[in-house]
């Protein structure tokens, strides 16, 4: 395996393939910026860019790009509640609050640590156990999948912050808006209004760039103070404060990596899941479950984590089954077949020399989106001391254009503004937005399964706990549920223990 | 809405528009012609056409340009091509999924009568696969298994020509199934490895490099010899059901009103590609089945295709 990876260096270490990796690492974070470019998006926006190039060049490229493209999306949700790709809408959730308090140098420091950490452990998970894993993988099943988005929406009890009744309110709309577009299990429209732009149902990039971008510039218009008072804005890099906090960063960042490891290692998952799922998890483990929605670090650490091992996890079995891991890859599937490469089993034999060269280049790619990034952070974060009016219109035009460049049609021009709308009056009312989302990403995930796990089991229910697997996923979600209200009893004495032992059930 | 409004009165104004469109016939193509792909870049239809467009410039003298014009559930790379000047420089590529999405999703949006079919490709044969571990070793297996038991099969969405294909397997061999739809042929293959399901229908080219690594087994493909991609693998005409014995033809599709002389020119294109040695070792790589059909032929296919997406729709689709 070595010999296959330093073959693989050996490969990679060319000026021209540096160079394509570098920039793609750049290109990659710039797409991931700007709402409405999903790091699927910019790949498949890239791949004809690279019909002349060879395989391994390609594939290094677009590496690259995805990479950059899953950092970049929270740089945006972190500084202007704008979350440049649906998985980094998670990190809006606290990362703005951070933002808010003027601690964007910390939030954005923290990110690219998470996400180096995030990225390599995904890569060398998937170089050490791609195979292995990819078989590991098939065992995840619809009922599986069901117990898991069950898991992701305990979330909400993380995310009320207006009140027990508004918060279930705002994910129980979340889950009716998927109604919308046609029904996967028979093919019927439902509420198409008997159009075809709303049969493939709501598109989660306007909505979430109208729930929280749009909503903020409105509600920044009627705010008089600036986002952050000028005093107290950090934008260099800021680190932990002490030992202890770094020691509480490397733990959610590790948390974060094998969640999002876990979920997008099973086709159906992805990214977008993985992040919000992660966000569950720390938010069971961290010390101080209250700080969640109103900025906690942790609470961006482990989602970042978990989105940048999505990177590694998903090619796992994209190169072991040929199947995709995320949106992203499946992509990527294409840029493969593009150069006569049949993603799978046979890829280890057939190709070896191409996929040694691949995992060499996430190396690369994720050192240097960390340096980018890194070099970045002053700069990135000086938007924060952007004049309001200016950064409002900056904001405003930044969501059109980016929902007209996501579905290229008005259509989604005009669901970001209604999404913007409902936003800004869900600010105005106290309802938090984050459940919406959470009802957006999992609902389809729940219904399809539920229904799936039905149709396998004849129609009858207990096919939903016979699993093994789910039920301890069910275990988890109750815990989620119980937890906290446990925690608040005997948060003086016991507080350590039980997360602990949370951290040890979870390993 | 707007574009098939848009795109039914400019057919119907249809016999001011071919004059101007015949004068500038002499010189047809004058400039690069678009071959639509409804899926992304690096899907099966976008790359199919991207090798064709290598071709165009060898045999039409003008270069070719893909455009993947997604969304809508291919509902915006349709209204496209159909709301384009009948001039021949826009040419969507197609496969019997669209039949199938005429007489269900896009019953109100799109009629078949808009659409004029230039020519057949490939084929692309439809297969039902178990994993290697599953206990069904024949295609008796398995009919024996669906008299016994909630025999599940998965493949890509509710209602496609892959349902309605198991659905006509089915109805011809006489026994019951539980479809289970995915979105997508690669999240149904997961289901069948991970023996969630029983089994899977698909086509070849999904399923052929499992089976060269071992991991499924076809019980039973719908062409009419076996193939060598599948060896061992009987045909449904060897099991007794000569009716079975089909495949996803996939070509190119204008709209209605071309003047003769352009359309005249992409029919001879479409032969000329399907003859073509380097799109014979694309078909190959690919696991396709090239299967040239002109017009005429793809014509009588595509009404009887429509015949029997209709009977079956009509007979319910996915009931236990």
């Amino acid at each position: 395996m070595f010999d296959g990876l330093l073959g693989g260096f050996g490969h990679i270490l060319t000026p021209e393939y540096l160079a394509l990796i570098l920039a793609g690492s750049a290109l990659g974070i710039a797409a991931g910026a700007t709402p409405g470019m999903s790091s699927a998006g910019a790949v498949a926006l890239l791949i004809p860019f690279t019909f002349t190039m060879d395989a391994i060049g390609s594939l290094a490229l677009l590496a690259a790009v995805y990479t950059g493209a899953q950092y970049g999306g929270s740089i945006s949700a972190t500084l202007l509640n704008t979350p440049g790709t649906p998985e980094s809408a998670v990190i809006t959730f606290d990362g703005y609050p951070l933002t808010q308090q003027g601690k964007a140098g910390k939030a954005l420091t923290a990110l690219i640590l998470a996400g180096l950490v995030g990225g390599l452990f995904g890569t060398a998970v998937l170089i050490v156990a791609v195979v292995p894993l990819a078989k590991e993988a098939l065992r995840f099943g619809p009922p599986e999948f069901f117990a898991l988005a069950v898991f992701g929406m305990t979330v909400i009890g993380s995310l009320m912050y207006g009140g027990l009744v508004r918060g279930l309110a705002a994910g129980a709309l979340g889950l009716l808006l998927t109604v919308i577009g046609q029904d996967p299990i028979s093919g019927v429209s439902r509420y198409t209004l008997g159009t075809t732009q709303l049969l493939s149902g709501i598109p989660l990039i306007p909505a979430l760039i109208g729930l929280f971008a749009l909503s903020e510039a409105f509600n920044l218009t009627i705010k008089r103070e600036q986002t952050v008072t000028l005093t107290s804005v950090s934008t260099r890099h800021e680190w932990a404060s002490d030992w202890g906090e770094l020691r509480m960063w490397f733990k959610f960042m590790l948390v974060g990596a094998g969640v999002g490891l876990f979920i997008a290692v099973h086709p159906g998952g992805g990214a977008t899941v993985a992040s919000l799922i992660a966000y569950s998890v720390a938010r069971q483990l961290s010390r101080r479950p209250a700080l969640f929605g109103k900025g906690a670090i942790e609470g961006i650490i482990a989602p970042e984590a978990a989105d940048k091992a999505t990177v590694g996890a998903a090619l796992i079995p994209l190169l072991g089954l040929g199947i995709p891991g995320s949106a992203t890859a499946a992509v990527l599937i294409g840029a493969f077949t593009l150069h006569g490469i049949e993603p799978g089993p046979l890829i280890f034999k057939a190709h070896a020399d191409i996929v040694w060269g691949l995992f060499a280049s996430l190396f690369i790619a994720n050192l240097f989106v960390f340096g980018l990034g890194f070099v970045g952070i002053p700069l990135f974060a000086r938007i924060t001391l952007i004049p309001r009016k200016y950064l409002i219109a900056g904001i405003v035009v930044l969501c059109f254009v980016g929902s007209y460049a996501n579905g290229s049609s008005m259509v989604s021009v005009f669901m970001t503004l209604a999404f913007g709308i409902v936003g800004f009056a869900f600010k105005r009312a106290g309802i938090p937005i984050p459940p919406v989302v959470l009802g957006l990403v999992l609902g389809p995930l729940l219904e399809v399964n539920l229904r799936q796990s039905l149709m396998i089991g004849g129609g009858n229910w207990l096919v939903l706990v016979e699993s093994p697997i789910a039920l301890v996923i069910y275990a988890l979600a109750i815990a989620s549920v119980v937890a906290p209200w446990l925690l608040a009893r005997r948060r003086r004495s016991d507080d350590d223990e039980i997360a602990l032992h949370a951290a040890e059930a979870l390993s | 809405m707007k574009r098939s409004t848009f795109s039914l009165i400019a057919g119907s104004a249809l016999l001011s528009g071919s004059t101007v469109a015949t004068a500038s016939a002499q010189s047809y193509p004058s400039k690069p012609v678009v071959l639509i792909s409804w899926s992304a870049a690096g899907s099966p239809m976008d790359i199919m056409e991207r090798e064709i467009a290598k071709l165009a410039p060898k045999y039409l003298g003008q270069p070719a340009v893909v455009e993947d014009r997604t969304g809508g559930g291919t509902a915006n790379a349709i209204a496209d091509m159909l709301s384009s000047p009948p001039d021949g420089y826009t040419v969507l590529g197609v496969t019997d999924a669209l039949i199938v999405a005429l007489n269900s999703t896009f019953k109100d949006q799109f009629k078949l009568d808009q659409f004029d079919f230039i020519g057949q490709l490939v084929g692309d044969p439809y297969v039902i696969a178990v994993r290697a571990a599953s206990p069904l070793k024949t295609f008796a297996d398995l009919v024996k298994a669906a008299k016994t038991s909630n025999l599940t099969i998965a493949g890509a969405f509710a209602v496609s020509n892959k349902s309605l294909f198991a659905q006509n397997v089915a109805a011809t061999v006489g026994f019951k199934f539980q479809w289970v739809p995915y979105d997508g042929s690669s999240t149904a293959t997961v289901a069948a490895l991970g023996g969630h399901v029983d089994a899977e229908c698909a086509n070849v080219s999904e399923v052929a490099s499992y089976v060269r690594s071992g991991e499924f087994r076809v019980l039973a493909v719908s062409t009419a010899e076996p193939i060598d991609a599948l060896p061992g693998v009987p045909t449904f005409a060897a099991l007794g059901h000569k009716n079975l014995t089909t495949a996803q033809w996939r070509g190119f599709a204008v709209r209605t009103g071309l003047p003769p002389d352009v359309r005249a020119k992409l029919v001879a294109f479409t032969k000329q590609v399907a003859a073509d040695a380097d799109f014979k070792s694309y078909c190959a790589e690919q696991n396709l089945v090239l299967a040239y059909a002109d017009p005429v032929v793809l014509a009588k296919t595509v009404a009887s295709g429509d015949a029997t997406v209709r009977k079956l729709l009509a007979s319910g689709i996915g009931s236990q």
